[in-house]
């Protein structure tokens, strides 16, 4: 139940079945009364032509010749419609020839009353209506009697079912209409939320941070603030890498200036040494701060963007600045790859990277990148001498340099090792089959 | 070899041309934008050193202009800002090589003297031509393997008609590739220094490896068939 739509829909469908079941007995109610009422009418006018055309003789019997009866079916045997008249007794004084067996009346009407029931003989049902009267014959003499007219009630009942039938079968299916016709409401009604939860949901897979498309008044101040979210996370991220790139700017020329004084032939080696390893302390924490705090890192809703521009573009960069060793860059990357990875980070990942393969490299650098299970898998590898033993683990760590002749590597690495984690992913050093070092990436999906 | 340096910061532009013309360059240098732009655009330049983070027009607009002026020489940038996609976009904009603030000087100089030995097609730190030979690097000029001593300017004049060997090249060029700007120009000296080339080059006078097409300038032949004759010479004097 942990959908609108099937709360709804479970909530419509309680308050469906029990309209239609209230609806389907008052209807059947106010129709049966209805048809007791219309048989009662019957009855009542079949008695008052009975007693019309009654004769009581002077010794209180009750004649009717079948002649005057007033409809036929009373004169044929087991017609389905008989009349009766019983004495004070109970006893039948005259039957009507389509009676054949005598009736048992459990009860009867006091005179001048009408009494309607359905009694139950052996067979059938009936429907009965009885009237109670006296009659005061010429001599004087009083005498009382109960007039009985009955039916028989298979055709009413089988009437009545099959009213019954169709009342039922016509309101379940417009249950079953209003359901379904209910189920399309809420298709339509709920689709723009179905719409914002898809788009959600493939953001990462679009290039453009941003949820697109116009949403209804309920939803779109939702959108409208999810959207202005995203391009502020955005904006505060390029702003803060400007103000990280000018600090960077303001500290990095004086630091140059005092680089270039280090190379004063003026001074003692035994000064310029130190200053020279300080400036280089400096810029390395420098270096390894901005770029930390330059990283994104993960974020929610990141937008996907594809593996292989940013590794193509870097390696014709790279390849302009290797010109002199003439080191080949080779991009084996679809160009389908895609990850919900920042821009800058990647690029700083695999120019880190691939600048460190190409600097311990022999003149050939390869770029792999593929996605499994949704997770990001990239592999850097050279074609030089691989990591030494023993020692890769800490040239993960911060500030480790393998070889201090060459400036950066260890920083290169830690900084790379920063960005990876800052996407829980792994990062691991081995050496290729070839020999040279392979620096294998895995970010994950989720 | 004239050098062009666009750096906003005083002290680094006068380090960075100290370095270069202690290196044989003639170096002129800005730190604005606008004037950078200019001097970029308008001068023959050999080499571009660029800070990225000008003021005015950016190394960015400076590169772009410059290659979209058709001028292909090469643009080295300076920047401080060490994030990838900063230099990439430098890279991607037309420069050839990038150097991150701060760095060691022998490094710039080794990355401009590659740019430069590149732009003019050479592999080698060595220039040759004939049994001459230029070590861009050391700055040293060998003949028939026997050191030579050059002045500053001697050097810049051999080392331009060697990058331009068997090219026809005007004394206005070689003015213009030796001297800065705002120096005194005198294209007179250019005969001067070429005599006195020649006879450092070939104090017999029987190689003559700088020809002069009158009115039109000089040709460093670029000494292939002698290439040969010299080296049999050589090892005929060793033994």
């Amino acid at each position: 139940m942990n959908s609108l739509r099937a709360r709804l829909l479970a909530a419509t469908a309680v308050l469906l079945l029990a309209f239609i079941v209230l609806t389907g007995v008052a209807l059947e109610t106010a129709v049966s009364e209805r048809a007791d009422q219309a048989e009662h009418d019957r009855l009542q006018g079949l008695s008052y032509a009975l007693l019309g055309s009654a004769e009581i003789t002077d010794d209180g019997g009750f004649k009717l010749a079948p002649r005057v009866l007033p409809e036929s079916d009373l004169t044929r045997p087991d017609s389905g419609l008989y009349a009766l008249v019983l004495n004070e007794d109970g006893e039948t004084v005259w039957r009507s020839p389509s009676l054949l067996d005598p009736v048992d009346m459990p009860s009867l009407p006091a005179v001048g009353e009408w009494q309607f029931m359905r009694i139950y003989p052996e067979k059938g049902t009936l429907i009965t209506l009885s009237f109670g009267f006296r009659w005061v014959t010429d001599g004087g003499e009083d005498f009382r009697y109960t007039l009985v007219v009955a039916e028989d009630a298979s055709t009413f009942i089988k009437q009545m079912q099959r009213f019954r039938g169709v009342l039922w079968a016509l309101l379940s299916a417009s249950a079953l209409v209003l359901l379904i016709v209910e189920l399309l409401i809420l298709r339509w009604g709920l689709a723009p939320l179905r719409r914002l939860a898809r788009n959600l949901s493939t953001l990462q897979a679009h290039e453009k941070r941003r949820i697109e498309g116009r949403y209804p008044d309920e939803i779109q101040p939702l959108v409208s603030n999810l959207n202005t979210m995203l391009s502020n996370d955005q904006a505060r991220l390029t702003r803060y890498r400007n103000a990280l790139g000018d600090l960077a700017h303001s500290l990095k020329t004086p630091m140059a200036v005092l680089r270039g004084l280090a190379e004063d032939q003026r001074l003692e080696e035994s000064q310029r040494k130190p200053l020279r390893n300080q400036l280089a302390r400096m810029n390395d924490i420098l270096d390894y701060q901005l770029q930390k705090a330059a990283a994104a890192g993960k974020r929610s809703l990141t937008a996907s963007i594809s593996i292989a521009p940013i590794a193509e573009k870097l390696a014709r960069a790279l390849t302009k600045v290797y010109a002199e060793d003439g080191t080949r860059f080779r991009v084996h990357i679809d160009t389908g790859v895609k990850a919900p990875i920042d821009e800058g980070d990647l690029t700083e990942l695999l120019g880190t990277l691939m600048d460190n393969a190409a600097k311990y490299g022999n003149g050939q650098v390869d770029v792999r990148a593929e996605t499994r299970d949704g997770d990001l898998h990239m592999q850097i590898d050279d074609n030089g001498q691989g990591f030494g033993d023993g020692s890769t683990e800490r040239l993960l760590e911060r500030g480790v340099r393998a070889d201090t002749n060459r400036e950066g590597q260890g920083l290169g690495l830690a900084v790379a090792a920063e960005i990876v984690r800052s996407y829980t992913g792994e990062i691991t050093l081995t050496n290729c089959e070839n020999g040279g070092a392979r620096v294998a990436i895995v970010l994950p999906a989720g | 070899m004239r050098a062009l340096v666009i750096e906003d910061d005083v002290d680094l532009r006068e380090q960075i041309c100290a370095q270069l013309r202690s290196d044989g360059f003639a170096v002129d240098a800005t730190g604005e934008g606008e004037e950078g732009l200019f001097f970029a655009t308008e001068y023959p330049i050999d080499i571009a050193i660029v800070d990225l983070g000008l003021p005015g027009p950016t190394g960015l607009d400076i590169i772009r202009e410059v290659r979209e002026a058709g001028l292909d020489y090469p643009i080295l940038i300076l920047t401080a800002r060490s994030r990838w996609q900063d230099k990439v976009e430098g890279l991607e904009t037309g420069a050839d090589d990038y150097v991150v603030k701060p760095f060691q000087p022998e490094e710039l100089t080794a990355r401009i003297q590659a740019l430069v030995r590149r732009s003019r097609g050479w592999a080698q730190p060595k220039l040759e031509s004939g049994d001459i030979v230029l070590d861009t690097a050391r700055q040293e000029v060998f003949v028939a393997e026997e050191s030579v001593e050059l002045t500053a300017y001697e050097y810049r004049v051999l080392e331009h008609l060697m990058l331009h060997a068997g090219e026809v090249v005007s004394k206005t060029a070689l003015t213009e590739h030796i001297y800065e700007e705002n120096a005194e120009r005198d294209s007179n000296v250019i005969e001067v220094f070429v005599r006195r080339l020649r006879a450092k080059l070939d104090p017999e006078g029987t190689r003559k490896p700088i020809e002069t097409l009158r009115g039109r300038g000089y040709r460093l032949s670029r000494g292939l068939s002698r290439n040969a004759d010299a080296t049999t010479g050589a090892d005929a004097t060793d033994s």
